[in-house]
């Protein structure tokens, strides 16, 4: 056997998913899931690693990691210690905190890459000590640094001579307007950097020791792939890399290139959408959370709902599903045996329904021992306990403790769907639900099915229909009435039919779509093996670079050209062209030679901007320069079953 | 009786009569009549028909401007009288108007800024030969709606897509929408450039403004 195979790894929230693809003919050979490690998501790859056989593992020639380490850190607010150098800028972001260390200093570029002030070196050498102090890294970025690049350069060149410190410059980012999101994406970059570099060294420690040897690389949020010396200059490319290798897996399996995507986790559900056999890109920059950014990602609307939602009941007698993550009755009762004589006991004490805002299968866990299991409606039961109801949700708001309780994972594992954990944990879970509910079990059960399809039908309805819940309240309450009418017989009946298909991926993606998409008038789409799309989308991406430069009249006649490189002045358009070109072509060969790519493709595109006055003349705006390099990186080149 | 004066206002405008159309709002004033109903009933119907036959090529520029002055005059008398009744006259929105650096024309400006006025805008006219970054400050500083960029050479139309761009790098652009417009100026142009708006002539760009405040 010849060294043919690829390792994905999707290191994703719940779960981390392996896949192994044989590189020559595209089969999946071998796939295994394991629970998500935190802080260290490493122990999570190991785990899931230990499940494939060391036979298969010698022939990996690749590995392939998307993570959505980032994103979480983002979300969670968790990244290094890193300062903010703002040059010719007037203010400073909103978005970043008072706490931050941000140096302001004179400078900048104007629109047409003209200095709107020389840089003040001597006030940022005066300051640069203090500044420094306790950095671990340093996002740099000028006013309009997209049009001419020098003062972030002149500023880096004096810090790196000084200091040891990570730097980022805002223009290698992106090299779009908007110097504020600017500043907040390589902020956000120069804090993920120690983060990030510290999960691929782990990662890959975990590769030796498994005795693979292969190159990793890291897919990025647009769902192409880096090698690790550039994820570790520009870890912020990571946002969103899982949502966009489940649309690259999702593709590879089910050979469609028109579809919704729908990533059904343990946590979440992702929905994202594949454009002819590529990921949509969101145009705004990817947002986590209040973060606006401006990396090149997928554009994902995520929800909390997932296999391991927590089920309650809200104080108006509403069924509500998410988009808090529990662990579930059946995996729990697998770990902890003693599980199904508590929930025996709430079943025996349970009299009906209360409208306390109890969840009645709620099982709180303090501490590794499992000697702290705590039933949160026995302890409802017994007023003198209600203060320490208090102060465990409190600990597991601060993460000390962590609950168990009825899920839909719980609901499938019951029903005889799904094998998982233990079942009896899941069927009395149901029970004690049902008779809180005051309804029957299989009454129950569809009550939560139904509302996990409606839920997944209205997003995929706000996701596609670019528009909020709210606008579609009342629609949408038509049709989930259906035939409302006091005329039995003789109903209205209003649908909403989808014009593409659903892929669906993640493990309880059969249980859930299907139902929910026929809704939609559509078909669901189920490719084997679906609960692992996003660790074979890992291992089917290419590496891809674009990069864009412009180039402008001066009103002196004559032409500028700004490139990532930075501004230079032609006299005329064909000189401007030229040197655009090369210099573009340069430094995308150098970035894919980076990740590993020897022999890209690369094409160049230019679009010129002329407009027509009213009469008639023409006037020259602009153009701007494309240059596209994509290939796979060397180690599986002759891999070619996709495309 | 108010039908007679609405409809008297009215006719001054259409006439281009300043003095008539200052003497019937004083007038209309005195026997108690509601300014913001003249304002709405006579004012702005005369000029919203003043528009339409300009826009038709039945009136030339000069009648048009004659028409937006006598019924600037109208309002200033009806203005104050507004708000001394402690009202406010409905405001369509914040406009801020200026011709673009390196360009010093300004009769197409101020008919602009005079047009929506008279429709009722809060126009703020900065003047000629402005640049990017006064306008900029300009916008902030008097926080308005729209900015609208007036240019009649084609050696300054570049100006307005710098100015759009000053605005993305800023990461003002959601804050403010921008019109463009000026004797070279085509729907194309406003289009490539990125602006949200463009007016033929003056009674369009009003029109124009108004709806894209109504978003």
């Amino acid at each position: 056997m010849s060294n043919r195979f690829g390792l994905g790894i999707d290191a994703g929230g719940t779960y981390t998913d392996v896949a192994l693809l044989d590189l020559e003919t595209g089969r999946v050979v071998v796939y295994a899931k394991s629970l998500t490690t935190r802080p260290d998501p490493s122990d999570g790859v190991r785990h899931a690693l230990t499940k494939i056989s060391e036979d298969l593992l010698a022939h990996v020639s690749m590995v392939s990691l998307a993570t959505t380490f980032a994103t979480n850190a983002i979300v969670e607010d968790q990244g290094a210690e890193a300062g903010l150098i703002l040059i010719g800028y007037e203010e400073k972001p909103g978005d970043i905190p008072e706490s931050t260390r941000v140096l302001m200093i004179e400078g900048g570029h104007t629109v047409s890459g003209d200095e709107k002030a020389p840089l003040d070196i001597a006030f940022l050498l005066e300051n640069l000590e203090s500044f420094l102090k306790g950095l671990e890294a340093v996002a740099i970025t000028g006013f309009f640094s997209v049009r001419n690049s020098d003062h972030e350069h002149q500023t880096a060149r004096l810090i790196r001579e000084r200091h040891d410190v990570s730097i980022v410059l805002g223009h290698q980012l992106s090299m779009r307007l908007d110097a504020m999101k600017r500043a907040t994406t390589a902020w956000w970059n120069a804090r993920l950097i120690p983060l990030v570099r510290n999960l691929i060294r782990a990662t890959e420690n975990v590769l030796a020791e498994m005795h693979i040897s292969a190159p990793l690389m890291i897919v990025k949020g647009d769902g192409t792939l880096m090698s690790v010396d550039t994820s570790v200059d520009r870890p912020i490319d990571t946002l969103l890399s899982g949502p966009a290798a489940s649309i690259l897996g999702a593709r590879f399996l089910s050979n469609t290139d028109n579809a919704l995507i729908v990533d059904m986790g343990g946590t979440t559900t992702d929905m994202a959408l594949l454009v002819e056999g590529r990921v949509a890109i969101n145009p705004q920059g990817a947002q986590i959370g209040k973060w606006k950014t401006h990396v090149e990602a997928a554009k994902v609307r995520t929800t909390g709902l997932g296999g391991d939602s927590l089920i309650s009941i809200g104080e108006e007698g509403n069924l509500t599903i998410g988009p808090r993550r529990v662990v579930p009755l059946c995996l729990l009762a697998e770990r902890y045996p003693e599980v199904i004589d508590l929930l025996k006991r709430v079943l025996q004490r349970m009299k009906g329904y209360r409208r306390r805002g109890v969840n009645p299968s709620s099982i709180f866990v303090q501490g590794d021992s499992g000697s702290g299991l705590v039933s949160e409606f026995l302890l409802f039961e017994d007023p003198e306990q209600w203060p320490s109801i208090l102060a465990i949700k409190q600990e597991e708001g601060n993460g000390d403790i962590f609950r168990s309780a009825l899920t839909p994972t719980d609901i499938r594992v019951a029903s005889g769907k799904f094998q998982f954990g233990r079942k009896e944990a899941s069927e009395l879970g149901l029970a004690v639900y049902a008779k809180y509910t005051d309804m029957d079990i299989s009454s129950f059960q569809e009550a939560v099915e139904e509302e996990i399809c409606r839920r997944l039908c209205l997003e995929a309805v706000c996701f596609i229909g670019d528009t909020d819940l709210e606008s579609l309240r009342w629609v949408t309450g038509q049709w989930f009435r259906k035939t409302a009418t006091s005329n039995p017989g003789i109903g209205l009946d209003v649908g909403i039919t989808m014009t593409a298909p659903v892929i669906g991926a993640g493990a309880p993606a059969a249980a859930y779509l299907p139902p929910a998409f026929q809704k939609l008038n559509t078909e669901c789409i189920l490719p084997e093996p679906y609960s692992v799309a996003c660790a074979i989308g890992a291992v089917v991406g290419v590496v891809s670079v674009h990069l864009t430069g412009e180039i402008r009249p001066t009103p002196s006649g004559k032409y500028s050209l700004h490139t990532p490189q930075g501004k230079e002045v032609f006299d005329t358009h064909p000189q401007a062209l030229d040197r655009g070109r090369f210099a573009l072509e340069a430094l995308a060969g150098e970035q894919m030679l980076k990740n590993h790519v020897a022999d890209p493709l690369i094409t160049f595109s230019k679009e010129e901007k002329n407009v027509k006055t009213s009469s008639g003349q023409e006037v020259y705006l602009e153009t701007v320069l494309h240059m596209e390099a994509t290939g796979r990186p060397n180690v599986w080149k002759q891999y070619k079953k996709i495309d | 009786m108010s039908e007679a004066v609405y409809s008297q206002l009215r006719d001054a405008i259409i006439d281009f009569d300043a003095d008539k159309a200052k003497e019937i709002a004083q007038k209309g004033v005195a026997s108690g009549l509601d300014p913001v109903e003249m304002i709405n009933q006579g004012i702005r119907q005369a000029l919203e028909l003043m528009g339409e036959r300009f826009s038709a090529g039945n009136i030339f520029l000069p009648e048009l401007m004659l028409a937006a002055q006598a019924a600037d005059v109208a309002v200033g008398i009806l203005e104050p009288e507004i708000l001394k009744r402690g009202g406010t006259r409905e405001q369509l929105g914040k406009v801020l108007i200026a011709t673009v650096e390196g360009d010093i024309h300004d009769i197409g400006k101020n008919i602009v800024a005079l047009v929506m006025k008279a429709a009722g805008f809060e126009v703020f006219d900065i003047g000629i030969n402005k640049k990017n970054k006064e306008i900029l400050d300009a916008a902030k500083k008097y926080e308005v709606d729209v900015i609208g960029l007036s240019a009649l050479l084609t050696t300054t139309i570049p100006r307005m897509k710098e100015f759009i761009e000053l605005l993305q790098e800023s990461g003002l652009r959601d804050r403010f929408k921008v019109m463009v417009g000026g004797a070279p100026v085509t729907k194309e142009f406003a289009h490539m450039i990125g602006a949200d708006g463009y007016g033929a002539d003056a009674p369009r760009a009003s029109e124009v403004a108004r709806r894209l405040l109504a978003k």
